[in-house]
């Protein structure tokens, strides 16, 4: 079951609390030291009634980083941490900083475990607009947090992967969430996975050396990811990414129309993956 | 005739009593061998992937392997390690301090800060291995020809 991925680390009293709540349709649990651990559940705050004090907030960090915060100090000073299963761990505490960068995360406060989960056929609704007769396109999915970009992506990746060369540049192994090499979700017959790799940086090595037809990476947005991928549209491939955007925002309108041929825009207006709109070459080709 | 067969038995006592003593030492340097070509191993395994403690331990030799079965079993590697040797009765009191002190600095910090303390348990075991070596080579040397001396000596006697 999926839920044991992240319950193990978890004191027994809390663990009984979530699996009485029900898991289905869990999206975040929230933990904050001194106060009642929180669940988003269907769209849904709900507080759980089960304290969560600083010692065992500790000892829930400690198990898990299995003991090794230093292994896990690259993500932590990113402020996350990723389980097995692709899992993100978001993470507050104080950070400890040397000329103006975050070095250390120490004093940890909180965290917030986003539940992932594979969805088979999420990409259902929207794959006769990302290929069309073997024809694959530059793809920019649009979408506030929480409302299902990752699923989308992971799906998304598993129906091109079965056609095509396909590479996910996977900076926090939350898409392909890669345990010793191999992914635990499926992402694809013929798909390549880059881990822990920063979004630029994975897409100019994969463009290098693996021939990729199309990469797949998630939520792009800083002036180097840009770069890295105008200069692998320049060189005939693909690319399939999210960014963070809001529906009734015109986010879509920040897009770069030179490279993007298709926006797909998410909301959660009927939960995680709702489609609310699909513009192709600047016109709005559907709409939910 | 009954003479002869007391004799032989004293002589055989005697000598295992002296190499039971070597065995002893013979351990414990083995033991502490083990664990300082694991510890060299967990370095490099930092050093070259800043590996996390539990793969780390699993590739280090028979001791660690202890210690990281305690991890799966849900201990903290502090814990896990001191466990696993506390177990180990070839260890004197002072050996049990060298891995205590390290086991104190597993986990916590970076990766900096834990092959700063990989490498100081390194040069503590260094030392530990020498002064086995050397007890093997004088006490257990007295242990064995005091035993058969010994032994030679009260057969006589009884002869």
């Amino acid at each position: 079951m999926y839920i044991n991925a992240f319950t193990q680390h978890f004191p027994v009293n809390l663990t009984e609390t979530l699996l009485i709540m029900g898991t289905k349709d869990m999206q975040e649990i929230r933990l904050c030291a001194g106060r009642n651990a929180a669940v988003i559940k269907s769209g849904r705050l709900m507080d759980t009634g089960v304290y969560i004090s600083k010692e065992a907030l500790d000892k829930i960090i400690a198990s898990m980083c299995r003991g090794s915060m230093y292994a896990m100090q690259t993500s932590l000073v990113q402020g996350f941490l990723t389980l097995s299963g692709g899992h993100r761990v978001g993470v507050c505490g104080r950070c400890v900083t040397e000329n103006g960068r975050v070095t250390h995360l120490t004093d940890i406060s909180s965290i917030c475990i986003r539940v992932a989960k594979e969805v088979k056929g999420a990409a259902n609704e929207v794959m006769e607009y990302l290929e069309c007769n073997g024809r694959l396109y530059n793809t920019l999915i649009i979408s506030p947090p929480g409302c299902g970009k990752t699923t989308l992506l992971r799906d998304i990746a598993r129906r091109i992967g079965e056609n095509h060369k396909v590479c996910i540049a996977d900076e926090r192994s939350e898409i392909a969430a890669c345990k010793k090499g191999i992914p635990s979700y499926d992402v694809g017959k013929y798909t390549c996975v880059m881990d822990c790799v920063p979004k630029a940086e994975g897409i100019l090595m994969m463009l290098r050396t693996m021939a990729p037809e199309v990469i797949i990476t998630d939520e792009t947005g800083s002036r180097s990811e840009g770069d890295a991928i105008r200069s692998l549209v320049n060189c005939g491939a693909k690319i399939i990414t999210t960014a963070h955007g809001y529906s009734d925002g015109g986010s879509e309108k920040y897009a770069d129309k030179d490279i993007f041929e298709r926006i797909i825009i998410l909301s959660g207006r009927n939960g995680p993956g709702t489609v609310e709109k699909i513009i192709t070459d600047g016109r709005v080709i559907r709409r939910a | 005739m009954l003479k002869l067969i007391g004799s032989a038995l004293i002589f055989l006592c005697a000598t295992y009593v002296g190499m039971s003593k070597y065995q002893e030492l013979y351990k414990r340097k083995r033991v502490l061998s083990g664990v300082r070509d694991g510890a060299i191993k967990i370095r490099d395994n930092l050093r070259c992937m800043c590996m996390p403690l539990y793969e780390s331990f699993l590739s280090s030799g028979e001791f660690f392997e202890n210690a990281a079965s305690n991890i799966r079993k849900g201990q903290l590697p502090t814990e896990a390690v001191k466990e696993a040797f506390n177990a180990n009765c070839h260890l004197n009191a002072r050996d049990r301090e060298c891995i205590r002190r390290f086991a104190d600095g597993l986990g916590a910090g970076d990766c900096k800060g834990q092959l700063a303390n990989v490498e100081m348990f390194i040069s503590e075991m260094d030392r530990c291995v020498d002064h086995a070596e050397k007890e093997l080579g004088t006490k257990g040397t007295l242990f064995i020809r005091g035993s058969i001396l010994t032994a030679a000596a009260v057969v006589l006697l009884m002869i």
